[in-house]
């Protein structure tokens, strides 16, 4: 139960959310990096090339799902792995974030083991 | 005399004549009589007419089909066919249509059902006659030519028109010599040809006529030798009258048809630029109440009559009552007339059968489709009811039902659009209420999940966990606060709050709301500005905090971190004001007034700033309950300023005492 050394991005416009994300990650060890708008998010993937991405989709500039295929562009292969966050609930929202390469899809809110539990899943792989 | 009564009903080729055939037929069923039609042929009568003969084969069915025995005679004398028939048949009621009588020559002549009524004046049988309105409904040449219509005034032209012919004679022969006059002798022709087209352009072919026949004795008797006389000497004077006579007669005839070519193009023209007129405006027309003023004008003074309209109440659509104008005087006589329209759908009033003394004509307004309402026009007794006046009526009660039926279909369509229009703000504000509810909950409930984590791992320090207790005591206070806000609105709207006017130190709210937006100001920098020193503010407390945290927090939203937010309040205008300023975007120009729509957030693409925006649709509400106002400016320097305005202000008590 490590992230280790994992360079992860958190994407979402909540401080709080971005709070206690970043208190838990740094707990298992990730090296965490965050960003308050897509734009920034998106810079910060390609300067950095995390290990892994979470992105809020209402985020204040552009469309969380909008921003997700550049953001998987910024690696070869299936990388970053990204897990999508969101309020909503909708079975048309998850379906087009997993079309667009989501590898893992939360609703807000949730329980912060749960996250967890996907990132390792997902860094592991 | 017979143990039953019969009836009989005499019929031609009128277009209305099966008015006829249902009196009868309705008379003789309420006696329980038979009844017979009587049909006299004469010889020449329609002979060459092919559309009366094939009513006249219709009309002549239906009488079958009605139960009527059908009698066709063939006469010239009509007069004497049918007395004599009813002396035969030993008929006690003859029914008999009139139609109405117009113009110089039908005013001279007794109608037929006239002759008959006299001739039948010491027999035992009752004549009832039926006025038909109008004359045929198909207008012959002889009808185009309006030669029923001569009047007196015409003819004196005609007079007028010869007499001027004749002067213009003798001036020319006043002004010649004698020599030059026995050669110009006979153009004098030439004048009493101009006398003659004029008469036949200006008023038809009979004045025509009459002048050539005028100017033929007058050149006979004045101008050809012998001279004061009607008998002609010279072959060659025979021979230039009957050349003068044969082109007068020729030119009438020509100068009445293309007069009544003009006159049929004309009234067609002005007819439907009328008609086009009335549609155009009443086109424009928004709503009902619109259109209906729009149609009473223009028809006023169109037709110079009076106008009315009547729509069913909507609570009773198969009653009908007056829906403009406002008021109108209306006798027990002309309702029985416009129930009559509206339940049978035709045309009722004056000029028609069902009648029952009333001076309005009501039309159906009916489409296609529906049954709309009925529109009538008061007729003054000094105008002409004929064909094409109730063509023209008929053409009007068109349009007006038109119109009418587009607007309610446009109605329709457009309350529908409302109605999905709310449906999905409805829609939208659930969801952006969701997500304002359930991201403050995340924060809690992710944060408090760490919290357990790290404590049971023992992993806990002093600082982590103050960080997220701090956290998730700032998003529990925002999830309070919308909450709040949407409970806040919708007591509002419903008009369940009620606000206090106390006297509160305008300095009290700032402070309170400063302490609870704590969290939410640690990024930026909260001025407070009090220029004008300590005052009193009637305003409700609560609320006036609601606003102000409101206001404030949309500035936070709006700004980045480490700006200034100014607040200043004191005096302002003639009230007070609480005046905040962000160093934020600012707002569009074009959005300034709709920031405070609470549906305005939910138009754009939802959820890129955490709040439903009811935050300054609530401020709005709140001020203007208080008698005061909310409005927002961009700053010159930059940033969004919102100006919550109050009436009612006081320098504070204890200065008061202080001056005092």
């Amino acid at each position: 139960m490590t992230l280790e050394g994992s360079k992860i991005v958190v994407i979402d416009d909540t401080p709080s959310i971005r709070t206690f994300l970043r208190v838990s990650l740094e707990y298992e060890g990730a090296e965490f990096h965050e960003a308050y708008t897509a734009k920034d998010g998106l810079e910060l993937c390609k300067k950095i090339s995390p290990d892994l991405v979470v992105l809020d989709l209402g985020l204040p500039d552009v469309d969380g799902l909008d921003i997700l295929p550049q953001i998987k562009e910024t690696q070869p292969g299936d990388n970053p792995p990204v897990i999508v966050l969101t309020v909503r609930k909708g079975k048309e929202t998850i379906h087009e974030a997993f079309e667009k390469g989501a590898n893992g899809y939360l609703t807000k809110p949730f329980m912060v083991e749960d996250l967890l539990e996907i990132i390792e899943k997902e860094i592991e792989s | 005399m017979p143990e039953k009564s019969t009836i009989a009903v005499c019929i031609n080729a009128h277009p209305k004549t099966n008015i006829l055939l249902r009196a009868a037929a309705s008379k003789a069923k309420k006696l329980g009589v038979p009844w017979s039609v009587l049909y006299v042929e004469t010889p020449d009568h329609y002979a060459d007419e092919r559309e009366s003969r094939e009513r006249m084969l219709r009309f002549l069915t239906l009488a079958e089909e009605m139960g009527g025995r059908v009698c066709h005679m063939e006469n010239s004398d009509v007069l004497q066919s049918i007395t004599s028939f009813i002396r035969d048949s030993q008929v006690e009621h003859l029914i008999m249509g009139q139609s109405s009588k117009e113009g110089f020559f039908n005013e001279l002549r007794a109608s037929l059902a006239e002759r008959v009524t006299r001739k039948l004046r010491k027999h035992n049988t009752q004549v009832q006659i039926i006025p038909l309105s109008g004359r045929q409904y198909t207008s012959s040449w002889f009808d185009r030519l309006q030669l029923r219509d001569v009047r007196l005034k015409e003819i004196s032209f005609a007079f007028f028109a010869v007499i001027t012919a004749y002067f213009a004679s003798e001036i020319l022969r006043a002004s010649v010599t004698n020599t030059e006059w026995q050669a110009q002798a006979h153009n004098v022709t030439a004048f009493f040809l101009i006398a003659t087209i004029i008469s036949a352009l200006r008023y038809g072919l009979i004045p025509g006529l009459l002048s050539a026949i005028i100017g033929f004795s007058t050149i006979n008797y004045f101008y050809t030798a012998p001279l004061h006389s009607f008998s002609i000497d010279h072959s060659g004077d025979g021979i230039s009258l009957s050349v003068f006579l044969t082109s007068a007669v020729v030119l009438s005839l020509m100068g009445a048809f293309s007069r009544a070519t003009n006159a049929a193009l004309a009234r067609k023209e002005r007819r439907s630029q009328a008609l086009y007129k009335v549609h155009r405006l009443a086109s424009e027309a928004t709503d009902r109440d619109e259109a209906f003023k729009t149609l009473y004008e223009e028809l006023m003074q169109l037709l110079e009559m009076e106008i009315a309209f009547f729509l069913p109440p909507t609570m009773n659509p198969d009653a009908i009552e007056l829906a403009y104008p406002k008021n109108l005087d209306f006798s027990e006589k002309d309702r029985q007339s416009l129930i009559a329209c509206w339940e049978e759908v035709r045309t009722t009033g004056l000029g028609t059968v069902n009648r029952f003394d009333s001076f309005w004509r009501f039309e159906p307004l009916s489409t296609p489709n529906s049954e709309i309402g009925v529109m009538a026009v008061k007729v003054p007794m000094h105008v002409r009811l004929d064909a094409s006046f109730g063509r023209l009526i008929t053409a009007l009660a068109d349009q007006a039902s038109s119109i009418l039926e587009r607007l309610e279909l446009t109605k329709m369509m457009s309350e529908s659009r409302m109605r999905e229009e709310r449906e999905k703000l409805r829609a939208m504000l659930l969801s952006s209420v969701s997500h304002d509810l359930k991201t403050p909950l995340a924060s809690i409930i992710g944060s408090m999940s760490v919290y357990k984590r790290m404590r049971k791992a023992r992993r806990l320090n002093d600082e982590t966990a103050d960080e997220l207790v701090e956290t998730t005591l700032d998003e529990a206070q925002r999830l309070d606060s919308f909450i709040s806000n949407i409970l806040d609105m919708t007591r509002i709207e419903s008009g369940e709050i009620t606000f206090a006017e106390e006297w509160i130190d305008a300095s009290k709210p700032v402070r309170n709301v400063k302490k609870r937006l704590r969290q939410r100001l640690s990024h930026h920098m909260l001025n407070i500005y009090s220029p004008h020193g300590e005052m009193e503010v009637q305003m409700d407390e609560m609320m006036t905090e609601q606003v102000l945290q409101n206001v404030i927090d949309n500035a936070v939203k709006y700004s980045p971190y480490k700006t200034e937010i100014d607040l200043t309040y004191g005096k302002h205008g003639d009230g007070f004001a609480y005046v905040i300023r962000d160093r934020g975007i600012g707002i569009p120009e074009d959005k300034l007034e709709a920031v405070f729509d609470k549906y305005e957030r939910l138009k754009q693409s939802d959820s890129k700033v955490a709040g439903t925006g009811l935050g300054l649709a609530i401020a709005k509400a709140v001020m203007e309950k208080q008698g005061g106002t909310i409005s927002v400016h961009n700053h010159l320097d930059g940033g969004a300023e919102f100006t919550l305005w109050f009436p009612n202000m006081r320098i504070n008590e204890k200065e008061r005492n202080e001056v005092a």
